[in-house]
């Protein structure tokens, strides 16, 4: 770029007042970026592009800061409305115990819509079965130990890495496998009796606390590596069928016992897991599990809950509606919800969790309606804390087959380990 | 005004998005915009109607936060009171969290008439109204949007890289 070409569009500026000796300012190139200039300046500018790297250096810059910052407001869009976050404490949650208790019996009094109740229902028991699933499962594993190495001989065969093994490098599912895990999983009762002693001896909290079905064939799994084949094609069709067709095809306990399933986890998932896992300290105790949080974020056009359970003193529920629809909604956790929680706290050998499992949208991305990323978090950070946010629209299982999925794509590594040692 | 029907399908939603922006809270910024909407059917002509719509918008956001910062002066003490009585947990690791609240902090960095510019610019108003609704020159909006990209993006890069530090050192 000449001088002459410079001060010839420097002229422009000088005509409005500004430096006429300069080169072009950072505005000008911003408007002429934003097609603001004249077509005769805004031909000079396309000649200068051409002409001069120093010129087009800033403005590939500009153009950077403009994209910068258009990306930059877009993620201010993410903005919820209607959010009335309301806390109670533990203790006051205990003294209405009986107050919740016969509410669970006789039935709950009507607060905000039909619509609403019927969110924090699937909302509610849905989070509940995912922290049972990841937690049960770590419960298993943990209890495995010492592992027979051939009792993992199979898994280990398939896979030489610490990344989860794909669908397809599982042996096949055969339709015995499948038809014998949904009976399982609908007969509950008939499922725990198939199940070894020792297996039985393993689930600590009290049948009448969890949904049995689902927990007896989680241990049935975790017990059995014969059924991993067979559950992982079962899972992997449910990734893999469109998330309407899932929704119809099976009944829902059917799904959430087939989120039980492993392997659907993308490989790329399996490496993340691999980097980031690492074992807790042996010193943690019970007590460390401080805090659970759980997050179920719904979008687009349904309730978006945000639901936090805690036990050391801080319970909440925040029910979020999205542009309208029902209306906020505060709540004390429920005594059947803070039953469970406390029966997932005595279930669970904090030794066995996991430092950190995480998934991203990547892992998502791939399943249907899912808008959401989804992330499952153990972390030590002084305090024990849980933070699972899923996607919870009207696909919401995809989600659970996720947090399944991503314990057992651990459970699979402290196998896989065990077995090396 | 007998328009208004077509200002609201027109202006609405990018109103309600720019103010979204602007305040941070979707029930405030829809407050806003009826508002806005309400004086424009009030109004016996209008020129210049989206640069009226905006300017209108933008002053409301500015009565209601004078209006409202003797408020937030007592919320701030008790919200106080409240991080002393109870350990707030540590709650998000989403990174779309994370990004939202360096945006908001990066936005909220920026000089009034900047981050006004600015955001009137992404919601399609062009040179002329943008001068229009903040009372400025036209000849100073170029300057005034290439000062506001830049710092919004330094501001937000340095959160990044600052969250990063914090995680690499607790890692």
């Amino acid at each position: 770029m000449s001088q002459d070409d410079l001060n010839n569009v420097g002229g422009e500026v000088g005509a409005r007042g500004e430096a006429a000796s300069a080169a072009p300012d950072d505005g000008m190139i911003h408007e002429w970026l934003d097609g603001e200039l004249d077509a005769a300046t805004s031909a000079r500018f396309d000649a200068l592009v051409q002409s001069s790297p120093v010129f087009a250096a800033r403005v590939a810059e500009a153009r950077g800061l403009v994209a910068a910052s258009s990306r930059i407001l877009m993620s201010l869009d993410r903005v919820p409305a209607g959010v009335l976050p309301a806390s109670g404490s533990v203790s006051s949650a205990l003294r209405s115990d009986v107050t919740d208790i016969s509410h669970a019996v006789l039935g709950s009094p009507a607060r905000g819509s039909r619509a609403a109740t019927r969110g924090r229902r699937w909302a509610r028991w849905g989070s509940i079965a995912a922290m049972l699933m990841v937690g049960v499962t770590s419960v298993l594993i943990a209890r495995r130990k010492p592992v027979s190495p051939s009792a993992i001989a199979p898994m280990a065969a398939k896979s030489d890495t610490l990344s989860v093994p794909a669908a397809a490098e599982m042996a096949p599912a055969t339709t015995a496998d499948r038809e014998a895990l949904r009976s399982d999983m609908q007969s509950g009762s008939a499922g725990a009796a198939k199940t070894s002693p020792a297996a039985s001896a393993r689930v600590v909290p009290s049948p009448d606390l969890l949904p049995s079905p689902v927990s007896r064939t989680a241990e049935r799994v975790a017990a059995d590596p014969a059924l991993r084949p067979g559950l992982s094609a079962v899972a992997t069709d449910s990734a893999q069928r469109p998330p309407g067709a899932a929704i119809a095809a099976a009944p829902m306990l059917a799904r959430r016992g087939a989120a039980l399933g492993f392997s659907a986890t993308s490989d790329a998932a399996g490496t993340d897991a691999a980097r980031e896992f690492t074992p807790l300290q042996s010193d943690i105790t019970r007590s460390d599990l401080a805090l659970a949080v759980q997050r179920v974020v719904c979008r687009p056009n349904c309730e978006q809950t945000r639901l936090e359970f805690a036990s050391d003193g801080r319970v909440r529920r925040w029910v979020q509606t999205i542009g309208g629809g029902a209306p906020p909604d505060t709540g004390r956790v429920t005594a059947p919800e803070l039953r469970t929680l406390r029966a997932l706290v005595d279930s669970l050998d904090l030794v066995s969790l996991p430092a950190m499992v995480r998934l991203d949208g990547r892992n998502c991305s791939t399943v249907g309606s899912l808008r959401e990323s989804m992330r499952v978090e153990f972390r030590h950070e002084g305090a024990m804390r849980i933070v699972m946010g899923l996607p919870w629209c009207s696909d919401g299982t995809h989600a659970l087959d996720r947090v399944a999925n991503a314990a057992h794509a651990l459970a699979a590594q402290q196998l896989r380990a065990a077995s090396r040692r | 005004m007998e328009d208004v029907d077509r200002l609201f399908r027109l202006y609405h939603q990018p109103l309600v998005r720019y103010l979204t922006r602007r305040l941070g809270d979707r029930d405030w910024a829809e407050e806003i915009a009826q508002e806005t909407f309400l004086r424009a059917l009030r109004q016996e002509s209008i020129t210049s109607e989206r640069s009226w719509l905006f300017a209108v918008a933008t002053n409301l956001v500015r009565d209601d936060a004078r209006r409202a910062q003797r408020q937030r002066g007592r919320l701030a003490l008790l919200a106080a009171e409240e991080r002393d009585r109870v350990v707030e947990p540590d709650i998000t690791s989403m990174e779309r969290d994370e990004e939202r609240a360096f945006a908001r902090k990066a936005v909220d960095a920026l000089a009034e008439r900047d981050r006004l510019a600015l955001l009137m610019r992404e919601e399609g108003l062009d040179y002329d109204e943008i001068a229009a609704a903040l009372d400025i020159t036209r000849s100073s909006v170029g300057t005034t949007l290439s000062r506001a990209r830049r710092r919004l993006a330094e501001h937000y890069e340095a959160l990044q890289r600052s969250a990063e530090g914090r995680d690499h050192v607790a890692g």
